[in-house]
């Protein structure tokens, strides 16, 4: 999966999780519901990081999110989680807190993505 | 002469009297031997009543005479000839036995006798009156001679003057001086009485009957004729070219027609063009030349001038034929006085003018109508247009405010108030799309927006909306699917919904709500097939109200109209609802019927062609369910099993007593799905809430129930029975098919909020429930209002979800700032002074494109609500059209959606 052209990527590809699982709808519902859970958790570490400008603490929590992300599909998340990595790796504190926020929405719209197949 | 012309048998007889020729015609109809007969004296082949003389042939030139010839009777035309010859046309011939046994049928005869010494006569009653004469005895035979036609009166005296003498039998034919009829009596002398007496002469009186009778109808169809052509104003003519010569002749009519004296019907064709009109006259005579020269027939219109000086116009036709006898060719025709009609003709054309003028007029005044109506009509557009925009721009304020309002902590009157504001907001921004929906559709200016939408989703929208109305004024709302509704059909959802809006929210309004007994609205929607292509979507809304009277059903879908004023009054209302109704389902395709009886209810059937859909398929969710219920009714339970049949394969019914026997063992998910269904207060009662199985359960309720089952059973997937859907099943089904996921529906979006900046304003934290983004440290957005308030509320709403704003009062002043500053986007209302939300909008663009900037976001916030206003918008380069009033989320959407783009 190409994460560097945000224009080409989905809110939630839904072909990546049949491919990897098949098409047994209640397990991805299921790996989605885990990914929200660890998503929830982590943006609230994140947001916690950034307020303390732990940047090295913010690059490795978006890049333990990113693989969950990029394994459910959330093909943009998965592009902001880079974004972030990077950012925090240059300690540029206004890049991050842009790609946090662009994080958030994007995450609000895996949810409502989830909530509608459900 | 050549006798040989005629098939007439024919005698020339020479002023000697003898024959000097006969034709074949003669030869073989009067079996004439042509030796014995030419050059014969003519007495020796025809029987004369006397010697006969050139003078006595003569006399009867031209006339009919009897004469006997070997041994018949013939009927005789002696024509004068040239060199004092005689010409004897044999017209008829009858046998004289035959002659003398005609039937008395055919032939009427009186007996007379005759003094020849007293010259007077004893006639029979017959012969009396074939004579018309009143004495029968010694009548003088001057009396019988008066009574003999002029012409014949010499004949008849020289011959009794002779019979006198010679007492010789003799035969003549005369005509009577008294009768119309021409066929002449038959006098015939039969001799002396007795050879003794030699004074008495006897004879006998004829007239033949058939040929009188003949006689009388040609006479008769004469008369007829001539009756004919006098009424019709029909006179003939005759022209005849013989060498340069012209003869015409024309009849007595003609001569009345054109005023001419009777006797002089005749003359050159100089003379018949006399009578034309001198403008007329070149082209006729020109007419019957040519006619005559090429024997076509000859037709023209044309004015002849009467000595009084008045015109007549004539009609005159004529047929061409040829004399082959006399090498001639002739012009027979007809005039026919065609003034009356040509004076009709010309009244007639005058009132036609006076028509074409009146309607001319008419038509002129009319057009001038409808400019003025389209004027009227258009002033009418502009103007609600206008109202539209300069009411929904206070009310964007107005329910800005409240919603801004609502989200704070209010006490529970203060939330009552508001809310009460709010619905009579929003009630009011209906009136208003309702009054320009009805002035879009009137001028034609609406257009459907089709495309594909599940039926069921679109019913469940209705009954989420309308349930708690309902409920709230004791109504009963039930709704019936039919399982042939499709899963998905292509039409306009907004607009059927919008029909459907409008008749569940009458049916409400208007439905029969007594302390007795609720109100009941029934919504009922199936799907007929009219055709192998088309089908039809029926919704029918029935309720239990005041019904509707016949005068006013008549009126119903006229705009403006409810039953009376005090309708109004009670139920308030524009009137506008039905007639845009029935303006919608008219532009689908579709009808709408009204059954009502006042006091019972009314019942709205609508039916809506559809063409593209998608039948409902069977669905497995569930391979068996079972079902516990207690419904004593076969239809419902056919009903609802039906409907749960579309999704589960097998469903199992059972008492509602046995779900208690079936909870699942340990803690493991089962995979079976157990339905219970109460349908009344016994039920309830009936089942413990801790012996209901843990895992897939769907409680599924009729009757007002729901909060009682809601306290009773928690954690429980409930859904109503009576308005239950497809939509609503599908998701319940799904939702329970999908346990694990169950704790998804545990999280909401608020959870992914981050809070990264402390520096918010502690106040507006402290009294709000809203969780705010703030966007501080981006870019600001532009807004460009003229309305002062809209300006403070929408800065307002925006900080609510953390941007920073600037404000430019107009687009003038909007395009300095967007010049001079740094901004993410624009919003921008676009009715505004100076310069409007358009014009900044194309200057904006203008500038970008010169200087390659990437274009900003510009997002048109407007009251203006018609579809043709967002294309406009965005046909001048605007992003996005965001219509007042708007609210947080609505802002919220637009501006996630462009900002940072």
């Amino acid at each position: 999966m190409d994460i560097s052209n945000l224009d080409n990527l989905q809110v939630l590809n839904e072909q990546v999780m049949l491919e990897l699982l098949g098409d047994d709808t209640s397990e991805i519902n299921s790996f989605r519901q885990q990914f929200l859970h660890q998503a929830k958790s982590s943006l609230q570490k994140i947001a916690g990081f950034y307020r303390e400008q732990q940047f090295k603490q913010i690059k490795d929590e978006a890049h333990y999110l990113k693989t969950s992300a990029k394994a459910i599909g959330a093909e943009r998340c998965a592009y902001y989680l880079q974004q972030l990595e990077d950012a925090s790796l240059e300690l540029d504190k206004a890049q991050c807190k842009s790609h946090i926020q662009s994080l958030s929405s994007e995450i609000k719209g895996v949810f409502r993505a989830c909530s509608a197949q459900t | 002469m050549k006798l040989e012309i005629t098939k007439t048998p024919a005698l020339l007889v020479g002023d000697d009297l003898t024959i000097l020729d006969l034709n074949d015609a003669a030869i073989t109809q009067l079996m004439l031997q042509v030796e014995e007969v030419k050059n014969q004296p003519v007495d020796q082949c025809f029987g004369f009543p006397e010697k006969p003389s050139v003078t006595l042939l003569r006399t009867w030139a031209h006339n009919r005479v009897t004469l006997t010839i070997k041994k018949l009777q013939a009927e005789v035309i002696i024509l004068p000839q040239e060199h004092n010859h005689f010409l004897f046309l044999i017209l008829n011939t009858i046998p004289l036995e035959a002659y003398e046994q005609i039937t008395p049928a055919e032939q009427v005869i009186g007996s007379w006798m005759y003094n020849a010494k007293e010259h007077t006569f004893q006639f029979s009653n017959t012969c009396a009156a074939l004579l018309a004469l009143t004495e029968k005895t010694a009548v003088p035979l001057e009396t019988l001679v008066q009574s003999i036609d002029m012409n014949d009166r010499e004949t008849l005296i020289s011959t009794f003057d002779k019979a006198d003498k010679d007492k010789a039998p003799f035969h003549l034919s005369l005509k009577t001086a008294h009768s119309l009829d021409s066929t002449p009596l038959q006098l015939i002398c039969q001799g002396t009485q007795d050879d003794t007496d030699k004074v008495i002469l006897k004879g006998l009186l004829k007239r033949d009957i058939y040929s009188q009778v003949l006689n009388c109808k040609l006479h008769e169809q004469n008369e007829s004729r001539k009756r004919a052509l006098e009424g019709g104003r029909i006179g003939t003519w005759s022209a005849t070219q013989v060498g340069t010569q012209w003869f015409v002749r024309w009849d007595e009519q003609t001569c009345k027609l054109l005023h001419e004296p009777l006797d002089q019907n005749y003359g050159d064709l100089d003379k018949w063009i006399s009578f034309i009109h001198s403008k007329d006259a070149d082209e006729i005579k020109r007419a019957i030349e040519h006619s005559i020269k090429s024997k076509e027939n000859f037709e023209r219109e044309y004015r002849c001038v009467l000595k009084d000086g008045n015109a007549l116009y004539i009609y005159a036709k004529g047929v061409v034929s040829d004399n082959k006898q006399t090498q001639t060719r002739c012009l027979d025709g007809v005039i026919i006085d065609h003034t009356s009609i040509y004076e009709a003709r010309m009244r007639l054309e005058e009132s036609n003018l006076l028509l074409e003028a009146k309607v001319k007029s008419r038509t002129e005044e009319l057009n001038q109508a409808v400019k003025h109506a389209e004027m009227a009509s258009q002033s009418k557009s502009e103007f609600l247009s206008m109202m539209s925009h300069e009411l929904r721009t206070p009310m964007n304020a107005i329910i800005g405010a409240l919603d801004l309002l609502t989200h704070q902590d209010n006490s529970f009157e203060e939330q009552e108030l508001l809310d009460t504001a709010a619905i009579a907001a929003n009630n009011l921004v209906s009136i208003l799309n309702d009054i320009l929906d009805i002035n879009k559709i009137e001028a034609g200016k609406l257009e459907l927006d089709c495309y594909d939408f599940d039926v069921s989703d679109m019913l469940n929208n209705i009954i989420v909306i309308f349930g708690p109305i309902a409920r709230q004024k004791g109504v009963k709302l039930s709704l019936y699917e039919s399982v042939d509704i499709p899963i998905q059909l292509n039409g306009d959802e907004n607009r059927i919904r919008q029909v459907l809006f409008n008749l569940v929210s009458n049916a409400i309004k208007f439905s029969c709500n007594s302390h007795d007994q609720a109100g009941h609205v029934v919504i009922d929607v199936t799907c007929e097939q009219v055709n192998r292509l088309v089908n039809k979507l029926i919704l029918s809304v029935k309720d239990d109200g005041i019904g509707i009277d016949n005068d006013t059903l008549k009126r119903l879908f006229t705009p403006f109209t409810q039953a009376d004023k005090s309708t109004t009054r009670r139920f308030g209302g524009t009137g506008l609802g039905l007639a845009i109704c029935g303006r919608l389902i008219e532009l689908m395709g579709g009808e709408i019927i009204v059954n009502s009886e006042l006091g019972k209810g009314s019942e709205f059937i609508v039916s809506i062609p559809i063409w593209n859909f998608k039948p409902r398929e069977h669905e497995v969710i569930f391979s068996s369910a079972n079902i516990y219920h207690h419904i004593a009714s076969e239809h419902k339970v056919e009903y609802l099993v039906k409907k749960l049949q579309m999704y589960i394969d097998d469903v199992k019914q059972a008492p509602l007593e046995q779900i208690v026997n079936i909870k699942s063992e340990g803690d493991e998910l089962s995979d079976e799905l157990n339905i219970v269904v109460i349908t009344a207060q016994d039920d309830i009662r009936t089942i413990d809430a801790n012996s209901l199985p843990s895992g897939r359960l769907l409680i599924i309720y009729s009757l007002n129930m729901f909060e009682q089952l809601k306290e009773r059973f928690t954690n429980v997937m409930m859904l109503d029975l009576n308005t239950l859907t497809f939509f609503t099943l599908h998701k319940y089904l799904l939702c329970l098919k999908n346990m694990d996921s169950q704790a998804l529906l545990e999280l909401n979006e608020d959870d992914f909020e981050v809070d990264l900046d402390f520096e918010l304003d502690a106040s507006m934290q402290s009294n709000t429930q809203v969780n705010t983004v703030t966007h501080a440290g981006n870019l600001p957005i532009l807004i460009v209002e003229d309305n002062e308030f809209n300006q403070k509320l929408m800065v307002k709403q925006l900080s609510r979800l953390g941007y920073q704003c600037e404000l430019a009062s107009d687009g003038m002043q909007g395009l300095k700032m967007w010049k001079k500053g740094d901004y993410a986007l624009v919003l921008t209302d676009c009715h505004m002074p100076i310069m409007d939300g358009f014009e900044l909008t194309r200057q904006i663009r203008t500038e970008e494109n010169k200087s390659a900037q990437t274009p900003i976001p510009i997002i048109a916030v407007t009251g203006a609500a018609m579809k043709g206003d967002q294309e406009f918008c965005l046909s001048v380069g605007m992003s996005d059209f965001i219509s007042k009033p708007v609210t947080l989320d609505k802002f919220k959407n637009t501006i996630e959606k462009w900002y940072g783009h």
